[in-house]
Formats: C-alpha cells, structure tokens, sequence
C-alpha cells in the first residue's frame, strides 16, 4: 500500500472518520489500531519486528530509567540496541556482509562462496530501528523520560503516516503531541489536505516523469551501452530532482496526513538545492535523519569538540553510516564517503574560499556557491542511483564521451521532454517560494474560491501529466531503505 | 464546524468529478467508439455478433460477411480482451439487441486474464466500454472489469512514455513501421514467423487436464446463463495461430470439452491441424498469434462459409470478389482477393485475358484509375464478373 494507491486514501479517511466519531479518549487506540492495519498490510513478518522491537525498545527504556547511572542500565542499552540493530543487520546487511567476506576469503586465496541467501527487507526497517534506538539513546542520556503507556509508545514509534519512510520522528515529541489536547483546527486540517497534495503532485508530476529518462540512462549503463554525454548530462540533472521530489512528495503526503489527524511531524526537506555549502546542504536534506546522526554518532565521537585530524575522521564515520544505512552496497558506502569527504574539504578549504569570494558581489557569491554545492551532491548522486560501483562510472562516463544527443536515448518524446523541463522549473520556483515563505500554508490560508481554484488546477495537472499506474515507479524510492 | 468542513469537501470532490467529466466529454476522441454501439439502437435486428479481440476483428472481417449474406453482422471489440471484459461487453450489448448467433472466439478464454493486462492497456478496455447507450448499463459493465488500483492508469493521462495510447489521444494514431491499415486489419503484410513449423501438438486423442482460469471459466459460464435466459446460439471459434504452446493447446481443448457439454455452443474447431484446410500457411501470419492480412482474408472466407452453411445460401460472386485490395509498386499494380479470383486488366483498349495472374505493369505515362480490373470466380468462370477502375473508391 503506498502513498500512490486508492488503498491509503481509503484507510486514511476511515481512520479519520473513526478518529473524529470516537471518544476523544479511544483516539490514540484508533490510530494504533489503523496503524496496525497499515503495518498488516504490508506482510506478517512487517507487524512481528515491528512488535518485537518496540517490546524491547520499551521494555529497554523503562529499564534503563529505573537503573539510571548504573551498570546494569549501559548494559540495558547495549542489549535493547543490539537487539533492536540485529534485526536491521539480518534483514538488511546479512547478505551483503557475507558476499563481503566471501570476496575478502577469495582475495586470500581460500575457497568460499556465498551461502544463497534471501531475505525479504521489510520496508520501513531502517528508519524504524533508527527511532527506537535514538529513543533508548534519549533516555540513557536522560533527556527524556520513558514512555509509561506501552499502547502509546507502540503508536508513536508505528504511527501509519511515517512508518514507511520517516520522517525519524524522536518519540518524546510525538508523545508531546498526542497528550495534548487540541480542539479540533480546521487550518491545520486544510493545510493537511493541501500538503498531501502538493505531495501527490511532486511524486507524479515531477519523480515519475523524470525518472523515465534517469531509468533509461542507467539501464544503458547497466548493459554496457554507450552514453552520450547529453543523455549523461540529463540523467545526472533528472536524477538529483527526481529522488528530491520523491522522497520530499512522501514526506509531504505523511505531514500532511499526521495534520488531519491534529499531529504535527517534524520536517525532512529545506530547500536542499539552495545550500551554499555541504554542511549546510545536510541541515536541509533528510533533516531527522541528519539530527539522529548528529545526536547519536557524531556528538559521542566528540563532534567538532577535537583535533582537526579526529574531526575529520569523525565526519567520515558518520556519513559512512549514513551511506550504509541508506543501503547494502558499496555505491552507498562511496555515496557516503563522498559527502564525508565534501565536509572536510569543504571545512579546510574555508579560508581559501572565502578569500576567493570577497572580491565577488555577495550575491553572486552565494549563487555560485548554490551552483558549486550543487554539482557536488549531483555528483554523489549518480553513486546513490547506480546498482553498483562500475554503473555510476558508466554513466559519469558518459559525460566525456560527446556523440550526438537525441530525445530516443533517453525515452522521452518532444513533449514529455517539455513536461520534465517544466516540472523541474515547478520544483526550483516551489523552493524559492518556500525559503520564503511557506507555499502550502500560503495556499491553505486563502479565501476559498483562489484556494479551491488552485487545487482544482492542481488535481487536473495530476490528473492529465501525472504518471501513475503499474508502469509508473508508484512505490517511492526512499522505501526501499 | 466539522460538518461544515465535511460539506465543503464533498462539494469540492462533486466540482472535481464536474471538472473531469468536461474535461473527458471535450478530449475524448468519440470517433474510437465501436461502431456497434452506434448501431445498437437501430431497430434491424442483429443477426450475427461476433466478440472478441485481436484474435477476432484482426482475422475476420465482418463488413464484408454482412455484405455477402445481406444481414446485419456486428462487431463486438476489445483490444487485449479477456473473458470477462468479452462477458461484461455482451451483456451490456444484450440488454439493447439479443442476436441470433453470438461467436466467441476462444482466445480471450484462455490466454489473458484482466489481473496481467498491462496498465497502461486500461484505457483501451474503457475506451471499448464508451459507445455503450446510457450511464447506468455503462457503469454496470465497467464495474465487472474495473480495477481500481489501475484506474485512471492508462486512462487519462495525456503523455505517457512506454504507453500504447490514452483515453485522451486525440488525431491519428500513426501505425507502427511495416504495420498497414486495411479494413479492421492493422498488420504487416506477409510477416513470416521465422520458426512456425518449430511447434509440438499435444494429440488430439489426449484429453483436456486442469481447467480454464477461473475469472474465464467464470466469463464463459455467465455467457452460456445469458444465451439461455435470452435464447441465442453460441459459435465458438478459435482463430488460427502460428504457434501452438502447450498452454495453449490444453486451454483449447478444455474449452472444446466445456463446449461439447453444453448444447447451446456449436464449435467450429480451427485448431493447427485443420490449418490446410483453410489453406492458410506461414505466409498468412503477421506474428505467432495474428493473421496478416493474406491469412484474414482466407480465414473470412472460411468463416463465410460457415455462415453459408447454417443460412442455406451461398453468397453472390459480386459480395465474394467484393473483398478485394489493391495496390502499386514499383510501378506494378498488384489485385488481391481472398475468394478463388481470376485477373484481367484493360488498359485503352486492350484487355488481357482472365487468369491467375494478379498483377499488371502500368504502361508509362499511364494512372492507375486508368486500368480497368475484371474479376471473376475461379470456380465459375462463365459467370458473373465485376469490373472496376482501380483503386476505385468503394462504398
């Protein structure tokens, strides 16, 4: 059941039937209840590590508070979050692990191979385990107390709107938000309609449609097919906006859905591509993830509190988890590495950077650092999409082989073509807009004939140019991590 | 306040559906609707309704069986149908005009069910289903083969890369290369299937193991309920194919077992074996399940024989040759007809004699509608003889 699908519209508006019917006191057992349906869904298997985790992740929790400062309470903590990343490790690393060791044991000259091993991953796995183990971290460190209500606990960590994808909300702000009684607010409620579809039509107006040509491309690559470096070119561009909009259209739909609901998420997305640094590109792209990385491996290892010669090596582990987590493979490890290796050359290059910059306008300045910062992340990007090492130099490849472009080697027609340019044009004008201000809240908040006429407009864009069905990429990407 | 904010959205979605019915009502191509709908509400009768896919309206050309037998033979349609999209058709036909015979085709029956109907090949099913006379029996027939999930997946969509065509594609819809329109028949012309005779029969002795799908066996068994509560005969048909996989061959022979049991179904089997007998060979296919259009006139041919049959007339030589196509290369005017045809051509005065031969190079200087072409039946060859201009424009 994604996002895409009438299936979740359907549970949606009967969790909110039930939710808004019901006592005020038998909301929280709707949601859980749904969230549950919602998890069924998805398989068996998805609501038993589900279940087990958030047993032990409690069960953890509480005590760990009742042992606070003692031995048995690190113990507590390192046998939950063993536990709990045991499961990501099976699920998830188990198979990469051993094709790993099977390569080294090659390398060595000794016999071995690869057990078969399958495993379906469960989606949602990784930030699931993320917010259970960041919520034992948050109460071993004392900065919150454990959840007292198991019921409560298991919705926080399930609620149905972000356990696919995010965003890795900390628990105790979810627990903020559901103990306080709200009135019903019919804004926040409009604005939930309005993000959910400015959601919907990022996925199929805006991923989807590029990602027909970033698929054909790397199909290309894949096959060992030439690449010219227009279609290079367009697959590394299309790419870098198609998986924005993608994962930023989900976030948007599970906002927006907590909002009908009264539940307010934390954000994900702040205008990635209008960072002027590396740095500053991770405090707008997959912002909760980024918090728990920061919170959970970069702070321990001391942060930006050492030598420069550690600092570095600290970055370095941090986005080598963040590539790992992302997926078993070692184009997400190098994906990872890059971005390690930005924030270090980008920190020890700072005062020739800056000098280079003063002579410049400020605002050119920054909008060649825009640029620069950019090309980077696109850079990194194309590792992210590839299956593996050698396809993403393949299609980087691409880049310097010249050869005569044509709309064919990249799927597209002269009107699709049209579609995509424009599509990316909707997105940077989107963001311009929203470092501005707030789009959605600016649409949610007029009077009703510009707002319905601006949504009208918007379903009949999504209706006639979204790209949706079962030949559309209507699962989201981010949901295979 | 809630009902307030109810209210509000349930007119906002009544404006939304308003918006896209106008929307559909303006871009919709209404020169796709199948020609048997606008007939329907004619008061002649129907007398023969032949169902189907490709299988059917790429094999079998019904204007020219309507024309030979002077009754009223219509065309029921589905691209990539299977037997419940065929049910839901004929029943929604059936509720306007009840034919005398109804012909089924046995491939949509055995081979596709409407779960691995690719998406984007939707639309072309609700396409089928427009045409259909009044809201209520189009919504009935469309929520037998509606499949949520997929809809609006290849439905409205303007641009869709890797799709077939949309609801909303509106002009010309350009054939593929070496794909040539004529009549109802969109294939190349002598398309060879490389591997035809690369085939195994299952005997024909050996009985039909396993059953049909079960969304088709519970098609068919919804068309034999119907033609016994509105009283009309079933022809079941299989249209010859290039490749017979063993799948196949075993969906065949459970449907003829089926057939064999219920006595409203007279089957006419064209399986591989009696292939020589419609003197159909590897050069009559366009592909391993189509005819190409060579093939489609032979296999009408046959097909109105069996109509001949059952009504106890044969047809006039001059609806026989009717069926006929020309064309010029190379400066070489080439007649073909499916029906056993002898040539003469004239030209200025002079004309050559009746033969087999079909084909006459154009004199220089000379326009084909200069050429005059006498037909005549190869098996009567004293009798009548139809005489036309070539490439003249017929009705």
């Amino acid at each position: 059941m994604t996002f895409i699908s009438w299936g979740y519209y359907a549970l949606l508006m009967a969790a909110l039937a039930a939710y808004y019917l019901l006592p005020r006191r038998l909301r929280w057992w709707t949601l859980l209840a749904f969230s549950v349906l919602f998890g069924a869904s998805m398989g068996a298997d998805t609501l038993l590590w589900m279940g087990v985790s958030a047993v032990v992740s409690y069960a953890g929790a509480r005590f760990i508070h009742q042992n606070r400062g003692t031995k048995k309470a690190r113990a507590a903590l390192w046998i939950s979050l063993g536990i709990c990343f045991a499961l990501l490790i099976v699920f998830k690393y188990l198979g990469f692990g051993l094709r790993i060791l099977t390569r080294l044991m090659w390398a060595l000259g000794l016999e071995a191979s690869a057990p078969a091993f399958s495993l379906a991953m469960p989606v949602g796995i990784s930030f699931y385990i993320f917010q259970v183990t960041g919520y034992l971290a948050d109460v071993y460190r004392g900065e919150c107390e454990p959840v007292r209500h198991f019921g409560k606990y298991a919705l926080a960590v399930s609620f149905f709107p972000k356990m696919m994808q995010g965003p890795i909300e900390p628990v105790q702000h979810f627990m903020r938000e559901l103990d306080e009684e709200k009135p019903f607010d019919e804004k926040q409620f409009v604005l939930g309609l309005v993000t959910i579809l400015l959601g919907i039509a990022q996925k199929t107006l805006v991923a989807d449609r590029l990602a027909v040509a970033v698929d054909k491309v790397y199909a290309s690559a894949a096959q060992g097919l030439p690449i010219t470096t227009g279609a290079s070119l367009i697959a590394i561009l299309f790419y870098a906006f198609q998986l924005y909009a993608d994962f930023a259209g989900y976030t948007m739909i599970a906002l927006g859905s907590a909002s009908l609901f009264g539940l307010k998420l934390s954000p994900n997305f702040r205008q990635p591509y209008l960072a002027a640094s590396i740095a500053d590109f991770w405090r707008r792209w997959h912002m909760t993830l980024s918090a728990w990385l920061r919170k959970n491996i970069y702070f321990p290892l001391g942060g930006s509190r050492v030598k420069t010669a550690r600092w570095c090596l600290n970055v370095i582990a941090v986005f080598f988890v963040s590539g790992l987590w992302h997926g078993a493979g070692l184009n997400f490890i190098v994906w990872g590495l890059l971005h390690g290796v930005y924030q270090v050359a980008g920190k020890l290059s700072s005062p020739i950077r800056q000098r280079l910059k003063k002579p410049l306008p400020a605002r050119l300045s920054h909008a060649v650092s825009v640029v620069c910062t950019f090309a980077l992340v696109c850079f990194a990007w194309v590792f992210f999409r590839a299956l593996n090492v050698a396809e993403a130099m393949a299609v980087l490849g691409g880049l310097f082989t010249g050869g005569a472009f044509s709309l064919a080697q990249v799927g597209l027609s002269l009107p699709e073509m049209i579609c995509c340019v424009l599509a990316i044009a909707a997105m940077v004008t989107l963001d311009g807009w929203n470092e501005r201000g707030n789009a959605a809240q600016w649409i949610a908040s007029r009077g009703i004939l510009l707002r319905w006429g601006i949504c009208l407009a918007l379903l009949t864009l999504i209706i006639l140019f979204g790209r949706y069905g079962s030949l559309a990429a209507s699962s989201f990407i981010y949901v295979g991590f | 306040m809630k009902n307030k904010l109810t209210a509000r959205l349930l007119c906002f979605a009544l404006i939304l559906c308003a918006l896209v019915a106008a929307l559909d009502k303006a871009l919709f191509d209404q020169s796709t609707v199948a020609p048997c709908w606008r007939d329907i509400r004619r008061a002649e009768k129907v007398d023969v309704l032949f169902t189907g896919n490709s299988h059917t309206y790429a094999s079998i050309d019904t204007d020219v069986l309507a024309q030979a037998f002077d009754k009223n033979v219509q065309l029921l349609r589905c691209s990539s149908a299977n037997g419940g999209i065929v049910a839901a058709m004929l029943e929604a036909y059936l509720h306007y005009q009840v034919p005398d015979i109804v012909v089924l085709e046995c491939n949509p029956f055995m081979v596709d069910n409407y779960a691995t109907m690719r998406g984007d090949l939707r639309g072309v099913v609700y396409q089928s289903f427009d045409g259909i006379p009044g809201y209520w029996q189009k919504a009935k027939a469309l929520a037998k083969v509606m499949d949520l999930e997929h809809v609006p997946a290849g439905v409205f969509q303007l641009f869709r890369p890797t799709a077939m065509w949309t609801r909303w594609q509106r002009g010309e819809k350009a054939p593929a290369p070496g794909y040539e329109p004529y009549h109802h028949f969109t294939f190349q012309r002598d398309y060879v299937p490389a591997d035809m005779d690369a085939y195994y029969l299952i005997p024909e002795d050996e009985p039909a193991q396993g059953a049909l799908h079960p969304e088709n066996q519970k098609a068919l068994e919804r068309i034999i309920a119907l033609a016994e509560e509105k009283d009309f005969s079933i022809w079941l048909i299989a249209a010859p194919v290039a490749h017979y996989a063993e799948g196949y061959q075993q969906d065949l022979r459970r449907l003829y077992a089926i057939s064999r049991q219920c006595g409203r179904i007279t089957l006419f089997d064209n399986s591989l074996q009696k292939l020589s007998a419609i003197c159909l060979t590897a050069q009559d296919f366009a592909d391993a399940g189509h005819l190409n259009r060579r093939g489609a006139q032979k296999y009408t041919q046959h097909v109105m024989g069996l109509l001949a049959d059952h009504y106890g007339v044969q047809p006039d030589a001059a609806d026989v040759l009717a069926y006929r196509s020309e064309s010029i290369s190379g400066g070489v005017l080439q007649m073909d007809c499916w029906g056993d045809a002898l040539y003469a051509f004239q030209y200025g005065g002079e004309q050559t004699a009746f033969a087999e031969e079909n084909t006459f190079p154009l004199p220089d200087g000379a326009r084909p509608e200069e050429v005059t072409v006498h037909m005549r039946l190869r098996s009567d060859p004293d009798g009548a003889e139809i005489a036309f201009a070539f490439m003249e424009e017929r009705e």
